[in-house]
């Protein structure tokens, strides 16, 4: 292509006017030969004809030049922008360099849009992925939530029907009481004990769902203490005979004679977990008979309670040693029905062992395994003085009443008061053997009003009452000056055994001296 | 002294000029400034076979290479590919380009860098990705240009392997 004179003139002066070319002639070996043009745009203005241009050109370092090669867009280390052309002459070779600093920045920025807008694209694709993810965990969480709602309205519906085919009962029995007044003697008996019977099984039903919600929260304490163990047995033949003799089963209970009379350990759990056993046992035996029988071994309590049911199959074994509350376990009897994985929890929470050797047609023996230290040493002792007096704080009726009666059976002079002020002042005027504090008094509560009786010289041992029995109710009970610790409503043989023994141990030492007990909880 | 010239190649915004700058300069910034063309820096670092100075291009991101990459590449003694450990795409990217660099070079030494290790929560690159990687080749070193966690060490491995190549072409 020719191009007219003028105009190719015009060409040539506008390259180099706005290119402002340097051209460099350099040999094999890297040394410059010959320069033209404008090193001073390049910073090569104190390059001399014979140096080594690779230190001021490290790009031309490791270079062959033996073909035309084009290297557009290149930045040295201090910012030139310029295009390379190498172009090959002989043993020697032309370098090229045209200035493309205005090039360069253009190029720049609308790679920098472009760029930023893929990142941005890049962004809204994890957050597409994050937002998938989040959605596939929602349908997950939903389908959980709707199955531990459907849960729950199972379990509230089995409960609703474990509640009211005894109370249906009762209110039956009851409303026969009273609408029939030429009822005989004997039929007003027994359906007196048709009414006990059955709001016994409602209380047990209760009792394990408390307990099942304390083990759920967590909050659960054990708390031994001086326990008759002759009194135990025979409580729950009283109740489980007639349970056994309504369908026919013969019912044996058996205490192996090396028991010890009174041995230390949750008399409450221990009740509750063998109500469970014997209750679940007595339920599903048909025919045959429903054995208890309790043994001591090497400062161990065991119990074992035997049917001939029809005996568990395998898997129905396994079920009773899945974790509790995964919806597994249902309630299947009234009361001791809710769990013999509560059961088996209570047992672990005492330290102990619960075993189940049972198989289709066979039978079941299940065994429970707990340390029970013998404490007879300290129990057997005399019966109260006639100057023995219990003043009692407790704002429930009821319990005030059942207290009076029962320590007035046992031979104590009681005085009660309702709330904690009264408490105070009533023990500091009456100086008392032994004083009763429920933990939850209104005003002053009983922790607090022994912590002021400790404080105004008082060294009679004092019990705490609790309906809560909360690890945090018995630490606050205990460290606030209370020698000791019971549930309501306190069982009545315990409750007599540990007050003997409250006042014998005050008797000889004092407070702060007290019963080993509290130490042992 | 020997030089040997590298070149740093990767997807865009990988962190090749923040990997530079981190090794050759000990700076970083949080900015993102995109490279057009190619960059060209050096640095003299010490070998267990002596002196040497690098002589580093920083070549735009790209994940393919074409004609205008292969002129970069003429006459590397050795390369460092670059991915972003949040962006797993940049791994297959990666991988791409080593292919290319093979193909037409042979094989050059080679260092694999995964950026931006101090954006854990962010990252994208488990287990499975690391040994499919591995087995076509790659075999990644976590590294922050951020935080300059293993940004020599990796440079460095790789130019040790050019020296013991160069004294001993074998
Ligand atoms: N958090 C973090 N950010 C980093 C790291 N390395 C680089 N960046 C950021 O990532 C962005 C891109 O970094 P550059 O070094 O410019 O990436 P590049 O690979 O050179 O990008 P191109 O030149 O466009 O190919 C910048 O905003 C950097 O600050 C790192 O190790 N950690
Ligand atoms: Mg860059």
């Amino acid at each position: 292509m020719t191009l007219p004179k003028r105009v190719s003139d015009f060409l040539r002066d506008r390259v180099l006017e706005y290119r402002n070319p340097c051209c460099l002639r350099v040999a094999a070996d890297n040394l410059l030969l010959e320069i033209w043009g404008e090193p001073a745009k390049y910073g090569l203005d104190d390059l001399e004809v014979g140096d080594d241009v690779s230190a001021a050109m490290p790009l031309l370092s490791d270079y062959e030049f033996n073909e035309y090669v084009e290297l557009p867009f290149v930045r040295d280390a201090v910012g030139h922008a310029f295009h390379v052309h190498l172009i090959p002459e002989s043993d020697a070779c032309f370098v090229l360099l045209l200035d493309a600093t205005e090039e360069i920045r253009e190029r720049e920025r609308y790679q920098q849009t472009a760029n930023e807008v893929r990142l941005l694209l890049d962004k809204e694709r994890r957050l597409i992925a994050e937002l998938v993810d989040a959605q596939a965990e929602l349908a997950v969480r939903r389908k959980e939530a709707e199955d531990e709602s459907r849960r729950r309205g199972e379990y509230i519906a089995t409960m609703s029907h474990e509640f009211r085919t005894p109370l249906t009962a009762i209110l039956a029995h009851a409303e026969r009481l009273v609408a029939d007044s030429a009822i005989a003697d004997d039929d007003r008996k027994q359906l007196g004990r048709a009414i006990q019977r059955v709001s016994q099984q409602l209380v047990w039903l209760v009792d394990n769902l408390l307990t099942r919600a304390r083990l759920e929260a967590d909050s659960y304490a054990i708390h031994r203490s001086v326990t008759d163990t002759r009194a135990l047995v025979d409580d729950l033949c009283l109740v489980f005979a007639p349970l056994a003799a309504d369908k026919e089963l013969s019912f044996a209970a058996r205490v192996a004679e090396n028991v010890p009379e009174f041995v230390m350990l949750d008399d409450l759990h221990f009740r509750q977990v063998l109500v469970n056993l014997l209750g679940n046992a007595i339920k599903y035996t048909f025919e045959g008979s429903v054995e208890v029988e309790i043994r001591f071994d090497d400062e161990r309590l065991i119990a074992t309670v035997a049917d001939t049911g029809p005996g568990l199959a395998e898997e129905e074994r396994n079920a009773l040693f899945m974790p509790f509350n995964r919806g597994r376990e249902e309630p299947r009897s009234p009361g001791a029905g809710l769990g013999l994985g509560i059961t088996r929890q209570l047992v672990e929470a005492m330290d102990g062992t619960l075993t189940v050797e049972s198989g289709q047609g066979t039978g079941t023996r299940m065994t429970v395994e707990l340390g029970a230290a013998s404490a007879d040493s300290v129990s057997e002792a005399a019966a109260p003085l006639a100057t023995d007096l219990i003043v009692i704080g407790e704002d429930d009726p009821d319990i005030v009443d059942l207290l009076e009666v029962r320590l007035a059976e046992a031979g104590y002079r009681v005085h009660s008061v309702s709330d904690g002020k009264a408490l105070v002042d009533a023990v500091l005027k009456l100086d008392p053997s032994l004083a009763i504090v429920d933990v939850n008094m209104p005003g002053l509560d009983g922790p607090a009003a022994a912590r002021k009786l400790r404080e105004s010289g008082f060294h009679a041992p004092i019990l705490a009452l609790s309906g809560a029995g909360r690890r945090r109710d018995i630490e606050y009970a205990l460290s606030s000056g209370c020698t000791e610790f019971l549930r309501k409503p306190p069982h009545l043989g315990t409750l007599k055994r540990l007050i003997q023994q409250l006042i014998l141990s005050g008797r000889a030492d004092g407070y702060p001296d007290s019963i080993p007990a509290s130490k042992q909880m | 002294m020997r030089t040997a010239k590298v070149c740093i190649i990767g997807d865009f915004a990988v962190g090749k000029t923040s990997t530079v700058a981190r090794f050759a300069k000990n700076e970083f910034s949080p900015k993102y400034l995109t490279t057009v063309g190619v960059k060209i820096d050096t640095k003299e670092i010490e070998t267990s076979r002596g002196r040497m100075k690098l002589i580093i291009w920083d070549v735009a991101g790209t994940d393919r290479l074409a004609e205008i990459e292969f002129a970069y590449l003429r006459g590397s003694a050795g390369i460092i590919i670059v991915a972003d450990g949040t962006r797993a795409p940049t791994v297959d990217s990666a991988l791409r380009l080593k292919a290319d660099v093979f193909d037409q070079y042979g094989k050059l030494p080679i260092v694999a860098m995964l950026n931006k290790s101090d954006l854990s929560q962010l990252w994208e690159i488990d287990d499975d990705i690391l040994a499919t990687s591995k087995a076509e080749g790659l075999d990644w070193i976590r590294c922050s240009a951020k935080s300059g966690d293993n940004v020599a060490k990796a440079i460095e491995a790789l130019a040790e392997a050019i020296m013991s190549l160069s004294a001993d072409p074998t």
